[in-house]
């Protein structure tokens, strides 16, 4: 008997009178946009996120987000985004420093700052790890209150790989002192629109 | 003496040094508390996360058979293995037909569980750890004290100290930002020099064949997207039925583990990257074993957040590393005794059962319940040293009769005041060690009853 067989019989034997799933629906949150931009807002800060809140406001994205990243991040600061790109070029991140990676997530989640970025949302799944920082514009009308929302609103695997991100990297491992900027971004902004 | 019992007493010779550890987790189940009290439906958050993990083990080789079958429809590997070395083994057969030397490793318990690291040196294989706690204890040799807070024992300094001789940072210098930036250029090298990547799992989903990695550091993410093959090691109660469940845990694991609504980075895997290579290996390793033990199959609930470590007086202040364990605390203790009871025999009495494990538990897991059965299991498997035999056998005879316990009573109330210091306080009293006994009341509680029922 194989391993697998071994191991799903043992299981089998094993395992108690089955037990049904509970309700989920009882995980019922407000919707109140105002509330929800304000929680994500606290909460993103709190995560080490700058937030920047243009919301009402009408941005030309192609001049705004250059004009925001050579004034955040120097002038010759080195931009990654899969938005509007046409370059399916696969960058070698190792030879390739890239100080800031842009993109806009389908989900944002007021409880905890969590933004959602796919595949699609990437191009290569290192880019949002490997850039020294991270950049996310953020559509205020995709603020869920709640992970239970956010599932229910996401489909997991419409992509091969799907990350929750929210904020820069952290580490607390020396002491409990919180430094932020681990092995990921350093830096984490958000432009709430 | 138990060797917990020794290893917490070398632990706590240094006073400042056991009363810094204590506070420093006392710190963490705090913001623990201030982070759940803001969720007005925690209580009921843990009640249906328990409720998950219960339909779980009443189904899990149905959801495990769902889990391998999507997987491999999503183009994902997926190994099974019995225990420790079939794990090694098939870790070790994937990394040999990539032909690959070096790998990084993001934190798993199950990987310390399997000894997964020195058996790939042995090999030759450079294998890193690649979470900041990992990799100071790896560079000092030593195993994880903390499940989440792998070197909650070490001071700054330290670190300081090990950088300097290990990585080469300045001398003195123990800044925290220093050292973790120090850290970030050195695992920068490692990822992208990396033929493989081994992660752990935090939770897999049987409908989609998909699996969840938590992390604040993004250091699985570096590891994973930079090399060319990616290998997830699984215990098999990891499973969550639907992607929905996920709501509920995510909710709940950052909160309890460190206070924070979330961990950084939750990032879902289910495809390789185009001109990639996923594998998953599921690891029984005595969990379908233990899943038969219906008093103590609860604990397959764990989801290992280190909650009942940070609260547990004793494990604050004996350290992990004195539960000679790879799990070590209150959920350690009722895990270990499972993989072997006379080994792990010491554990279950290395707690005062004063119920907090069990209270901050985020699944609901009646820990310091069945920490009280291990013991009886313990006594019945004649796995009891002689040191608690002995007093347990000469109270019962107390305890079974009225005369012979007021009897004994009174002996104890007069002894303590009339007998000197040296009879009281010497090696056989283990009650009288590094502290004074109490002031004996002058009479028991029936004699007084007695005396003042009429009043």
């Amino acid at each position: 008997m194989s391993s697998r067989e071994h191991i799903l019989s043992r299981i089998k034997k094993h395992k108690p009178q089955l037990i049904e799933l509970p309700d989920l629906s009882v995980f019922a949150h407000e919707i109140n946009t105002e509330k929800l931009v304000n929680d994500f807002i606290n909460t993103s800060t709190t995560n080490a996120s700058t937030v920047v809140n243009m919301i009402g406001q009408s941005i030309n994205f192609d001049t705004y987000i250059p004009l925001f990243i050579a004034e955040n991040f120097g002038d010759n600061a080195i931009t990654y985004t899969p938005l509007n790109s046409s370059n399916k070029e696969i960058l070698d991140f190792k030879s390739n420093h890239i100080d800031v990676f842009v993109t806009q997530p389908q989900i944002a989640v007021a409880e905890n700052g969590c933004m959602w970025i796919h595949d699609k949302q990437m191009q290569q799944r290192i880019a949002a790890f490997a850039s020294e920082h991270t950049l996310f514009i953020v559509d205020h009308k995709t603020i869920v209150p709640t992970m239970h929302q956010a599932y229910k609103a996401l489909q997991i695997n419409a992509h091969g790989y799907g990350v929750f991100i929210a904020g820069p990297s952290k580490t607390a491992d020396i002491e409990q002192s919180l430094v932020i900027g681990a092995q990921g971004a350093v830096s984490n902004t958000v432009i709430l629109v | 003496m138990s060797i917990h019992a020794k290893k917490a007493s070398d632990f706590i010779s240094n006073e400042e040094r056991t009363n810094w550890h204590d506070g420093a987790l006392w710190h963490v189940r705090n913001k623990r508390d201030i982070s759940a009290s803001k969720i007005p439906e925690w209580e009921l958050l843990r009640s249906t996360a328990s409720q998950i993990k219960e339909n779980v083990l009443s189904n899990l080789d149905n959801y495990l058979i769902q889990f391998e079958e999507e997987a491999k429809k999503n183009g994902v590997h997926v190994h099974w293995a019995a225990n420790d070395d079939e794990h090694n083994s098939i870790v070790s057969a994937i990394l040999n037909k990539h032909n690959a030397k070096k790998v990084v490793k993001s934190k798993s318990m199950l990987t310390e569980e399997c000894g997964l690291n020195h058996f790939l040196e042995d090999q030759g294989i450079e294998i890193i750890d690649t979470d900041l706690g990992e990799r100071i204890i790896q560079l000092r040799d030593e195993p994880p004290s903390h499940i989440v807070l792998p070197a909650i024992h070490i001071k700054k300094e330290e670190v300081g100290e090990l950088f300097h001789a290990k990585l080469g940072t300045e001398k003195g210098n123990a800044d925290p930002t220093y050292l973790t930036r120090a850290a970030r250029t050195h695992l920068n090298h490692k990822f992208f020099e990396a033929d493989a990547a081994i992660t752990g799992v935090n939770f897999a989903i049987a409908e989609t064949g998909g699996i969840v990695i938590c992390t604040n550091e993004g250091n699985a993410d570096m590891g994973c997207h930079s090399a060319p093959v990616h290998i997830h090691c699984m215990g098999l109660e990891k499973l969550l039925p639907k992607a929905e469940h996920l709501g509920v845990f995510i909710r709940l694991l950052a909160r309890s583990a460190t206070g924070q609504p979330s961990t950084i980075y939750t990032s879902h895997y289910h495809k390789p990257e185009s001109g990639k290579e996923m594998h998953i290996v599921i690891v029984d390793n005595g969990r379908s074993e233990q899943l038969g033990k219906e008093d103590f199959r609860n604990s397959l609930k764990c989801i290992r957040c280190g909650a009942c470590m940070n609260t547990c007086p004793i494990y604050r202040r004996s350290g992990g590393h004195s539960y000679h364990a790879t799990i070590p605390g209150p959920i350690g203790a009722i895990l270990q005794p499972n993989r072997n009871l006379q080994e792990y025999s010491d554990l279950p009495f290395a707690s005062t059962l004063c119920g907090s494990c069990s209270d901050v538990c985020p699944v609901k897991i009646n820990i310091h319940e069945q920490l009280y059965k291990w013991r009886q299991e313990i006594y019945k498997h004649n796995e009891l040293p002689k040191s608690k035999i002995i007093p347990l056998k000469v109270t019962t005879n107390i305890l079974a009769s009225s005369t012979m316990y007021n009897i004994m009573g009174k002996l104890a109330r007069t002894s303590l005041k009339l007998l000197p210091d040296f009879l009281l306080y010497n090696k056989l009293n283990t009650w009288g060690k590094n502290r004074e006994l109490p002031a004996p009341p002058k009479e028991s509680f029936k004699e007084w009853y007695k005396k003042n029922k009429h009043e």
